[in-house]
């Protein structure tokens, strides 16, 4: 049986051939009446037969009916098959009853009415092109062209090959080279820079018929069931909006979706947020959830995940992090939602991570202990959601951010630098060493100096002091610790490559986000497209 | 630290090889050094690692 992932697949292919289909239908069309009306009677070029315009409606309705009514009934036909995939996908999580008969015909009825409301709309936009043409005497050449134009838009064939080309592009090329063909086309086809074609509507839906048909299915079928409660589920695409980017994935009662889809955001279409979803283009979908859902696939809601992080492992590691103040909630809530570590063990002082094996080693009391317990734990969440086994994701989302941070600050630096080479964010590191630390004497502790003046080292004055440093270390390629001796990793480990840079960013990032209050305030003043990217990728956290 | 890492290299020819093991405490990574150099060992983080954890390190498959 398909898993709702399956599913989710199954029908963006299905929607993706059904467009592909209706555009063949749509070119046909096009086509066929300028076929047509290449025959239309003319006086030195110019239309002037109103009573052949007249008759051309029906000749012009024939086409529309058998090329774009013809194909929408076999993609309706088609849907009888997404009825028994999607009843297929529900009973992988739970008992459900298929829709009757009855309803998929009536479904089905009421999408051919939203598809044969455009083809209606469109005849009638062409045939009264056709009269009014004859009527002022337009030449035959532009009437076809702006017809052509009215179904196609700047997608429409064209005479000149080098248009042709444009249009090629536009369909096949990049998202890039598609977009730049489209402005062109639009600079040619100046009339059409709305885009208001049948081709965009016909387009349009066709997706969203599909996907309403799906939800309204499973919606019924779990009405059916008495389920109270409802996934958003489908893949977040580079195209997906926001909104539902913040969704997918969540679990809603009905009340928490009234609330929630009584607002408004760009591109909604429906106030009814199982026809609506996303909106638009949408290809997000709900599926019912059942109290008696097998724990193994019950998406939890976010009020079902404790917000109190549970390590799973020795009881010592929850009591660390719940000491001084414990972690923020969200914080809880990621370690919750994501795999844990192999294992959490303590070397004496310290505190490493071996992404291969995900096991963390750390100081296991007091202050320290928590700073490197989240600390490592950080790595091992960069690591969990990486691309693939032993990639972090910071290095694919962190190094712009970081970089543009750096700048702004004046302290990025390419390449690690000797003490005594100059650099010009020297001043400015130097002053968060005054601004963050106090310089206190400290003592020889054994042989014969014991007691003497050692010399100076560097105290936080604040507990997020640490891992502020440290990306300031990070995006200084050392020189913070190697030169001005903040807390760091030094030239020693940033000489290894920009990933140790990112994946440190990462762990300090979460040090301070787990910890909470002004650390990270100071954070996201301090480095605000950082911050920022790395919020976005713990609310998008699975 | 700077009075140390002088001392150091005044004794040894070189600085302490700081790698990062232990960043999040500067109080041990003075008192290392203040320990090589009563023993007359230069203060090596590197060779404090297992040779595992060394090839680790080397291919960056250690975070600290």
């Amino acid at each position: 049986m398909a898993t709702e992932s399956q599913h989710d697949e199954y029908l963006s292919d299905l929607a993706d051939a059904h467009e592909r289909r209706m555009l063949e239908a749509l070119e046909r069309v096009e086509q066929r009446i300028a076929d047509y009306l290449d025959n239309v009677p003319t006086q030195a070029g110019k239309l002037f037969d109103t009573e052949w315009a007249v008759s051309a409606r029906r000749e012009i309705q024939q086409i529309i009916e058998s090329e774009y009514n013809g194909t929408v009934q076999s993609l309706l036909e088609e849907y009888s098959d997404v009825a028994v995939r999607s009843l297929e996908m529900l009973n992988n999580y739970g008992d459900f009853t298929g829709t009757s008969r009855e309803v998929i015909n009536q479904l089905q009825r009421l999408t051919f009415q939203g598809f044969e409301d455009i083809g209606r709309t469109y005849l009638d936009t062409i045939a009264d092109q056709v009269y009014q043409n004859a009527l002022t005497g337009r030449s035959k050449a532009d009437m076809i062209k702006s017809i052509r134009q009215t179904i196609n838009g700047v997608y429409m064939q064209s005479d000149q090959a080098e248009i042709n080309k444009l249009v090629d592009i536009a369909k096949n090329g990049s998202p890039a080279q598609s977009k730049a063909a489209i402005e062109k086309l639009h600079t040619v086809y100046a009339a059409d820079r709305t885009g208001n074609n049948m081709r965009r509507y016909a387009t349009q839906i066709t997706q969203d018929s599909l996907m309403q048909f799906d939800s309204s299915i499973n919606v019924r079928a779990g009405i059916e069931a008495g389920a109270t409660k409802w996934k958003y589920y489908g893949d977040v695409i580079r195209d997906s909006r926001q909104f539902c980017r913040d969704r997918v994935g969540n679990v809603y009662t009905n009340e928490e979706i009234e609330e929630i889809w009584q607002g408004s955001w760009k591109g909604k279409s429906s106030s009814d947020a199982f026809i609506a979803r996303g909106g638009y283009n949408c290809r997000h979908h709900w599926r019912p959830v059942l109290d008696s859902e097998p724990a193994s696939t019950a998406p939890r809601t976010k009020a079902d995940i404790p917000t109190e992080a549970a390590f799973e492992l020795e009881p010592k590691w929850d009591k660390l992090a719940k000491s001084r103040g414990g972690i923020s909630p969200a914080a809880g809530v990621v370690i919750n939602k994501l795999a844990k570590p192999k294992s959490i063990t303590s070397k004496g002082g310290r505190g490493y991570y071996v992404p291969g094996t995900a096991e963390i080693v750390t100081p296991s009391t007091g202050l320290t202990g928590k700073r490197v317990l989240m600390h490592e734990y950080g790595h091992h969440i960069d690591y969990t959601l990486g691309p693939e086994k032993g990639v972090a994701i910071s290095a694919s989302r962190l190094r712009g951010p970081a970089k543009a941070d750096a700048e702004s600050l004046g302290v990025f630096l390419q390449r690690g630098l000797g003490k005594a080479e100059k650099f010009d964010g020297d001043s400015v590191l130097e002053s968060f060493r005054d601004q963050w630390y106090t310089k206190e004497a400290v003592y020889y502790k054994r042989g014969s100096r014991k007691g003497q003046l050692r010399g100076y080292q560097y105290v936080e004055k604040y507990d997020w002091v640490p891992a502020m440093s440290d990306i300031l270390d990070s995006m200084s390629r050392g020189r913070f610790q190697n030169k001005f001796y903040g807390f760091g990793h030094g030239v020693g480990y940033y000489s290894r490559g920009e990933a140790s840079q990112m994946t440190e960013n990462f762990a300090n990032l979460f040090q301070l986000w787990s910890f909470g209050g002004e650390g990270w305030e100071k954070a996201k003043e301090l480095f605000p497209r950082l911050t920022k990217e790395f919020e976005e990728l713990m609310d998008g956290v699975p | 630290m700077e009075e140390l890492e002088k001392e150091h290299f005044d004794k040894f020819g070189v600085y302490p090889n700081i790698i990062g093991l232990f960043w999040n405490d500067q109080e041990a990574v003075m008192d290392g050094i203040e320990d090589a150099i009563e023993d007359g060992k230069p203060y090596d983080e590197y060779l404090m690692l297992d040779d595992e954890q060394k090839q680790l390190f080397d291919n960056g498959r250690i975070l600290f």
